[in-house]
């Protein structure tokens, strides 16, 4: 990708999601100046940041510079090697998918299961060491918070 | 004084002692690693003080925030790896004290400069505060606009990635702060019929996403099996010699008066202060040579500084109920779960608060010390944890934490997609922490422009005929506009210069 599109990722998406808060922001009553409503301010906050994201798409497109690094080069950084990225897009799937079984497995099973996953995708040890750990952390961390400190946990499947 | 002599009666109770020594110890372990801040250390107790008097949290609270100032240097000194990124000008000098021999050296300048700069710093807070809530008693929401409005404009300037890319962190901010009821008609907006956001978005899991989750996720993409070498550093060693006493006593004293003063301005200041001080102990030093290889200056300057401009950070939080840097946002957001609303009546309707958390401070700065110098081999033991096993522990702090303050599932999404979206604009250079302020300080914002609006019956003049806001706004607009003036004037002269020399 080439620097320019590159810097242009940030601005157009956050410009995208301002857009749908914009249309949203005119469905509420917007008011006057002398009694502003609840639609008065987001209307300026969406006006400011679409303009801001236009604005640094119109520099990126009118006047491109090469993204430069803290040493002053102008590659683009290195992205990591494959492994790691496989690791970082697992990790998300995991993280993504823990809300869901929050609510349904528990605190205990899900988070042994999150726990499990990233401590073995992180190398920590082999997968019975990875498993014996996470078990160790999620019962220290459901003694710590559940059970002295009072936090609510939700007990899913052992409810 | 009476104040003080009250705050003193709350902070020595046995509980408040406990819980203030409990905060410093947790501030210097999360000061000694990277990775885990202040910020994520206070999110992740924030459920669990729910049954504390709100003193009692906040004295715990405040000792994270500047214990963490202490630990951080212990990291820079011994391993040349800033445990806060208020440490790393401290790495220069540390490190290369610690090379030669002279780490415990180091170890004892920033520890004695973070001790006495701290308590300079707070016997200026202790008179500052109470007098700057007095005035700020006189406010009305055109001054309060113009604070906010100045502290963001004055914070995009400094958080280092340029005018546009802070801007549009600042407009992110206030965009997710107007999610959720509307204080002034009480309707509920853009929670796109969802009940978790009915009461908005709350700042502790975007701040524990950007901060906490993106961090883990950034490990996960490097290589995190290195190895680092950590010089070791004796008791008897830690005593410096009569000319690095002398030479650390200077930069001190300034340092207090310098980081302090910083710590008023919006913005990392408690980083900014460091580089300032290092500035300027090399400019005014008789060594400045010496600089970069192991002077003392280096280390007691950028030391004493972060400590005394985290305890100047407190006067808008306490004074004026705004915080101008993420770790007072997250105290601001402490003060008002615990029914503590912080601003100029702070200080009238709950001086327990206020004195006892002042009062804590003082205490809390010599517990510092006597921590910090004998457990040093303690806390460097900590960094031995492999990354591979902080992380997921890390993360799993993060998901407690945020879920043990509203109990709410929605919570832990916004912090996990806070943590994605974290990551990837750290991969593409963007600073957070505008972010994270506007977020907190948007709401204020909003209800102060339309209780203006309304106060003027819809003119916008309310915010330049009255004096303060005006000098305020003039004096953002300086800061913004300073550099933009300067260079254009450079250029301006250096053309003129070339046009007289060039031959006819």
């Amino acid at each position: 990708m080439s620097p320019t599109s590159r810097n242009m990722i940030v601005p157009a998406t956050i410009g995208g999601l301002t857009l749908i808060y914009l249309y949203e922001s005119f469905e509420l009553p917007f008011g006057t100046a002398h009694m502003p409503d609840l639609g008065f301010v987001p209307v300026l906050f969406g006006f400011f940041v679409l303009g801001l994201c236009l604005l640094m798409i119109g520099k990126e497109i009118f006047s491109p510079r090469p993204a430069k690094d803290e040493d002053g080069n102008t590659e683009e950084k290195t992205e990591g090697s494959p492994g790691s990225r496989r690791n970082l897009i697992l990790i998300s799937v995991a993280i993504f998918l823990y809300p869901l079984s929050l609510v349904n497995l528990g605190f205990i099973l899900s988070t042994i299961a999150l726990m499990f996953v990233c401590l073995w995708i992180m190398k920590f040890r082999g997968w019975f060491g990875s498993l014996v750990t996470a078990i160790v952390a999620t019962g220290v961390a459901y003694l710590l918070f559940g059970v002295w400190l009072n936090v609510y946990l939700p007990k899913g499947v052992w409810g | 004084m009476e104040g003080l002599i009250q705050g003193f009666a709350v902070a020595l109770t046995p509980m408040n002692l406990l819980f203030g020594f409990l905060g410093a110890l947790l501030g210097t372990l999360v000061g000694v690693l990277p990775g885990i801040g202040p910020i994520g250390a206070m999110a992740l107790l924030m459920g669990a003080t729910y049954s504390l008097p709100p003193a009692t949290a906040l004295i715990m609270f405040a000792g994270i925030y500047y214990g963490s100032m202490y630990g951080g240097s212990t990291t820079s000194i011994l391993v040349d790896i800033p445990g806060e990124p208020s440490s790393v000008v401290t790495c220069i000098d540390g490190f290369q004290m610690a090379r030669k021999g002279r780490g415990g050296a180091a170890l004892f300048i920033a520890a004695i400069g973070s001790f006495v700069a701290g308590t300079i710093a707070l016997f200026i807070l202790t008179w500052l505060a109470p007098l700057l809530a007095e005035v700020a008693l006189k406010f009305g929401p055109p001054e309060y606009f113009a604070i906010a409005v100045f502290g963001l404009l004055v914070l995009s300037q400094l958080s280092g990635q340029g005018l546009l890319k802070s801007f549009l962190m600042i407009g992110v901010g206030l965009i997710l702060s107007t999610v959720g009821m509307d204080a002034i008609t009480g309707q509920p907006r853009f929670n796109f019929g969802t009940i978790g956001l009915k009461q908005g978005i709350d700042f502790v899991p975007i701040a524990m996403g950007l901060f906490g989750v993106a961090e883990v996720l950034e490990v996960v993409g490097q290589e995190w099996d290195q190895k680092q070498e950590i010089i070791r550093v004796r008791l008897r060693e830690l005593l410096p010699n009569r000319t690095e006493a002398k030479r650390s006593v200077g930069p001190t004293i300034r340092a207090s008066f310098l980081g302090f003063s910083t710590g008023l301005i919006p913005g990392p200041a408690a980083v900014i202060s460091t580089f300032l001080s290092y500035t300027l102990e090399r400019k005014i030093s008789k060594r400045p040579k010496e600089f970069g290889q192991g002077a003392p200056e280096g280390v007691a300057g950028p030391e004493s500084a972060n400590n005394a401009s985290a305890v100047g950070a407190f006067v808008p939080l306490l004074s004026l109920g705004i915080p101008f840097a993420p770790p007072t946002a997250l105290l601001l957001s402490a003060m008002m779960i615990h029914g503590v609303t912080p601003g100029p009546l702070l200080i009238k309707e709950h001086p327990d608060v206020f004195w006892g958390v002042i009062s804590s401070m003082y205490l809390g700065n010599i517990m510092l010390l006597i921590l910090n110098l004998p457990l040093v081999g303690v806390f460097i033991h900590v960094l031995r944890t492999p990354k591979n096993l902080l992380m997921p522990l890390i993360l799993l702090l993060c998901i407690v934490g945020v879920f043990a303050v509203n109990n709410s599932v929605t919570d832990l999404w916004v912090m996990l997609l806070s943590g994605i979206a974290g990551y990837a604009l750290k991969k593409y250079n963007y600073n957070v922490a505008p972010l994270i302020l506007a977020l907190v300080i948007g709401p204020m914002m909003e209800n102060a422009l339309r209780q203006s609006l309304m106060l003027s019956l819809g003119k916008f003049d309310i915010f330049y005929t009255q004096p303060f806001c005006r000098a305020l706004f003039i004096v953002a607009g300086l800061i913004i506009g300073g550099p933009f003036l300067l260079g254009w004037g450079k250029k301006f002269f250096r053309k003129g210069a070339a046009a007289k020399d060039a031959p006819p």
